[in-house]
């Protein structure tokens, strides 16, 4: 598919995991919370820290990606096959 | 959102009658949420109304030591204590069962730990006595045999001429006149490694008129444990061991024959022992001293009981606390030692303390609770009172974060930094994640990650195992640190397609190889989906691909990391309201690298963006372009990017409003603030700090009414001595500020923090000083931040430098240590490669590569992050907790 496209479909990809991630760890962090006061604090954290790895990691692939979409060289054997 | 900005803190007065002072620390010490604030910091330790004492408790835990140094010598068990928490319960019960009040618990112990102790050294007193005696008769007792032996029984003929031969050690009675020489004897014990110096010297000292003989003392087993209690039974050590002499001299008028020889016996620390008279009597009196010996020895025995009995009493197991009685006084002692030197913060007034402590405010409730607890225990006496006011200006609120297992290793990292300022952006929240992803951009590799994913799955599912060890403590705390770090390194190893080296070919190549050539053709359209094509690690330029990924991929990174850390900055501004610096200083920073960095980015985007089929030669460097906007106002020089007009317009106008950023920032916030300093000299604030907060609310109050007269007066007292310090203070400030203008970074800090300036008496000094002091202050800020900019940036290149120093040295040692052996197919050499790998791996890239990549992600966070909003000058709040104080001393 066009580059585009990928780019689009992958970032789709990258927020729905980013959102599950996101209910499925602050439902398990409430979970384990011991202390009810510290429940809405963890929480914040969780949701933080998660949207953040959400951004970072994503960034890291689209970024790999991009790099290839228009490759200026290509890869070239150094010695006879 | 405490973990985001810190914990409400509260600021409150506490008065207490003189009764219940201590019981009531008892009580708040329990909840460790209370910090005092010392009201005598101007008094010397000793002069302190509490000072004996803690120096009682000083002198009690020192008996202590010295018995648990004597428990281990003695090898008796003495159990210590785990679980602080359950301990503090436990004694509460204990003491309740046994109907003793908390606070006797000290005279109890410290009494019966002085009467033991009395006796206890008196015991090892003895026991050293004894030692020595027994010592002195063994050695009498080896001389008297040894003397037997040399010189048989007829070695003693007083007045008879003797002729020795020494050779023969044995005495020849001989028929020679008599002549009035006298034969002495001087018999004693000297240590063996001295016996030939004591030989020589005694020939010379005697010209050869004296006659030695020296004879070992053999130890058996048994002696050597008499001699020496601590050294190991099976060896004997030589310094100690000691060795027989026996002198023959001609007395008589050469009696200074006699005092040399005794002075030269002195210099080497002998012990000299007498003959008998009778040569007969040499066996009966070895066999009395034999006697002796055995008698001494049931002494000892006995002397030994008695200490380990006491001993043994001090170590009996506590039934409810599960630990020794030792460990439980000292405990006990502990907790009572913070109880009196948190009573020595407060101000004391004939029968009334009073003080102040901070408490975070969501903790209030639980501070009356306890009181009310204990006005309930205690029905006659009053518990005094809590009341809460707002604090002077010029204090420094402690900074508190409720800290759990996972988030202790990040705010560790923030905290070794500075402690963030009260209030202010915790960093902690932002270092959760951003730390391990930059630590996982270096250490990419899924291999290496994996491996550190898999420590540290480990590490988290065991915990609570592994706790008991205390050699693993500090890796247990860092545990959820590991396993984000291997969870970035994995997926970024994942990425970059990289596993010790090696790589996946998921997804089918992109490249197809031309035939004849070396070289390879892009399949049009095509992209590897999820991270690098394979086809580059076995290409020779493929570090020209991935140095250019990955620097623009650090500087992509770096500028998002820099903008959302001056965002953070401008969060901070609003939060506290300091709109001046939100718009002098906030905006033209964003500016400023949004138009040069940002646009930077966005050219890397670009330039990929496009296509650059069969023009490869006119692709645009894109640090040409950069040097370009100011060297030559913006122009492409015929190599654009995109549009040439567009691009060479936009560049223009980014090169005028990164020019105007610069003043914006460095010359109005100074100007407005001068003039506001100036427009406050006309007014004077009101110093009228020590308000209780509402005086309609309920205040607690427990106490009877005869009383409250008492606690008013002192409450002023306290007012005025505030107010005096404040002024006391102020003097010397200004003071300090006329005359010493080597500090002004500090002052003028501080001048410009502090909301209301308590401003009196302004010298025209102070003033013009301050001003002068302010613009400084703001061009350093300026020149800071732009050079930073570019700097700071650059800094960021640092993750491609150890990613590619990662990459390549995995390289390398696969390469030398196996893929040579699985080129060739030798077995031998894979079978000495493998191991040399694995060493090579887990030493120098698992160890010191994690080791490297964590102290740059670690920079990067203070320096690169932290800088563009942190602060970082508050002081942490450290609470009166007897756990804590447990802990800290074991």
């Amino acid at each position: 598919m066009k580059p585009g496209a990928a780019i689009l479909v992958g970032t789709i990809v990258y927020a729905v995991i980013g959102v599950i991630a996101c209910g499925g760890f602050t439902v398990y962090v409430s979970k384990k919370t011991k202390n009810p006061n510290d429940i809405a604090d963890n929480r914040i954290i969780t949701l933080v820290s998660v949207s953040i790895a959400t951004f970072c990691l994503w960034l890291m692939w689209v970024v790999a990606y991009m790099a290839q979409i228009n490759p200026l060289i290509t890869p070239e054997y150094e010695n006879p096959e | 959102m405490s973990f985001f900005r810190s914990e409400t803190m509260s600021y409150y007065e506490i008065i207490i009658p003189r009764e219940s002072a201590w019981e009531v620390f008892n009580e708040l010490g329990k909840l460790s949420i209370i910090q005092m604030e010392d009201q005598n910091i101007e008094e010397a330790h000793i002069n302190r109304h509490y000072y004996p004492m803690i120096r009682r408790a000083d002198e009690a835990l020192l008996k202590i030591t010295a018995f648990e140094a004597l428990m281990v010598k003695f090898k008796i068990k003495n159990l210590t204590c785990r679980n602080p928490k359950q301990f503090l319960e436990k004694v509460q019960e204990y003491g309740q069962e046994m109907n003793i009040s908390d606070n006797k618990w000290f005279e109890i112990i410290e009494q019966s730990l002085d009467e033991k102790y009395a006796l206890l050294m008196e015991q090892l007193q003895n026991l050293e006595k004894l030692q020595l005696k027994k010592n002195n008769l063994f050695e009498h007792k080896a001389v008297l045999v040894k003397t037997k032996e040399v010189l048989g029984t007829q070695y003693y003929n007083r007045g008879r001429n003797i002729a020795i031969n020494p050779q023969y050690g044995t005495v020849e009675q001989s028929n020679l006149q008599s002549s009035a020489f006298n034969l002495n004897y001087m018999v004693g014990v000297v240590d063996r490694i001295d016996a030939i110096r004591f030989k020589r010297m005694v020939f010379r000292a005697s010209k050869g008129n004296a006659w030695i003989a020296l004879s070992d003392i053999e130890y058996t087993r048994v002696d050597v444990t008499l001699e020496q209690k601590e050294k190991e039974e099976n060896e004997t050590n030589d310094d100690k061991k000691r060795t027989v002499f026996i002198i023959v001299y001609q007395g008589g008028a050469q009696d200074f024959l006699k005092s040399k020889l005794n002075r030269i016996c002195d210099s080497f620390q002998c012990s000299k022992f007498g003959l008998p008279e009778d040569p007969n009597q040499l066996v009966p009196q070895s066999v009395e001293i034999d006697h002796q010996l055995d008698e001494s020895e049931n002494i000892v025995n006995l002397t030994n009981q008695k200490i380990k009995e006491i001993l043994l009493e001090y170590a009996a197991i506590q039934p409810n606390s599960k630990v020794s009685l030792l460990e439980m006084s000292k405990l006990l002692i502990i907790k009572d030692k913070a109880i009196f030197t948190n009573l020595n913060t407060l101000n004391l007034k004939q029968t009334i303390y009073a003080g102040f402590f901070w408490a975070p405010k969501s903790n209030e409730p639980e501070l009356h609770h306890a009181l009310h607890k204990l006005s309930q225990i205690k029905q006659n006496v009053s518990v005094g009172q809590i009341i809460e006011i707002i604090p002077p200006s010029r204090k420094l609120v402690p900074t508190y974060f409720k800290i759990n297992d996972f988030t202790f290793a990040f705010q560790e990292i923030v905290n070794t930094y500075g402690i963030p300022r009260y209030k202010e952006v915790n960093p902690g929240m932002f270092a959760v994640m951003f730390f391990p992803f930059m630590f996982g951009v270096m250490f990419g590799d899924i291999g290496h990650g994996g491996i550190l994913l898999v420590v540290a799955l480990l590490l988290v599912k065991n915990y609570e195992t592994l706790k008991k060890d205390p050699a693993l403590a500090g890796l247990l705390k860092a545990r959820f640190l590991f396993l984000l770090m291997g969870i970035c390194a994995f997926y970024c190893g994942f990425i970059y397609n990289d596993f010790m080296s090696l790589t996946f070919n998921l997804f089918g190549s992109c490249f197809k190889e031309v035939e004849g050539t070396h070289d390879t053709e892009w399949i049009e359209g095509c992209v590897y989906p999820i991270g690098f094509d394979p086809k580059w690690f076995i290409a020779g330029n493929e570090l020209a691909f991935f140095n250019s990924f990955k620097m623009k991929f650090a500087i992509i990174f770096g500028v998002s990391q820099m903008m959302f850390g001056i965002l953070l900055k401008g969060a901070n501004n609003v939060y506290f309201r300091n709109y001046l610096d939100f718009f002098c200083e906030f905006i033209p920073q964003i500016i400023f690298l949004s138009v040069t960095f940002g646009y930077m980015s966005l050219l890397i985007i670009l330039k990929w963006a496009q296509s650059w089929e069969g023009k490869t030669d006119i692709a645009p460097s894109i640090i040409n372009m950069m040097i370009n906007i100011p060297l030559m106002a913006g122009s492409t020089d015929n190599q654009p990017l995109y549009n040439q007009e567009t691009q060479e317009t936009i560049q223009y106008y980014i090169l005028i409003v990164s020019f105007i950023c610069i003043p914006w920032m460095l010359v109005p916030k100074p100007i407005i603030e001068v003039l506001m300093h100036s427009r406050q000299h006309k007014h004077t604030s009101d110093a009228d700090q020590l308000q209780p907060v509402n005086p309609e609310l309920p205040v607690f109050k427990k106490s009877k009414d005869k009383k409250t007269e008492l606690m008013e007066q002192l409450r002023e007292e306290l007012i005025r001595k505030e107010k005096e310090k404040e002024q006391r203070k102020k003097q010397l400030n200004s003071r300090d500020l006329s005359d010493a203008p080597e500090d002004p970074q500090i002052q003028s800090e501080q001048q410009i923090q502090v909301k209301k300036p308590n401003p009196q008496h302004h010298d025209d000094e102070e003033e013009e000083f301050d001003a002068g002091e302010i613009f400084v202050h703001q061009i350093i800020e300026t020149i800071e931040f732009v050079l930073g900019a570019i700097s700071n940036t650059a800094s960021y290149l640092r993750l491609w430098a150890l990613s590619l120093a990662h990459g390549q040295l995995a390289k390398v040692f696969f390469e030398k240590c196996l893929g040579g052996g699985i080129e060739e197919g030798n077995f031998f050499f894979l079978f000495i490669g493998w191991p040399v790998f694995m060493h090579c791996t887990v030493f120098v890239l698992l160890c010191m590569d994690l080791m490297e990549c964590f102290l740059h992600a670690l920079r990067l966070q203070w320096v690169e992050f932290q800088g563009k909003f942190y602060k970082a000058d508050g002081i942490k709040f450290i609470p009166l907790s007897f756990v804590e104080a447990i802990q800290s001393a074991q």
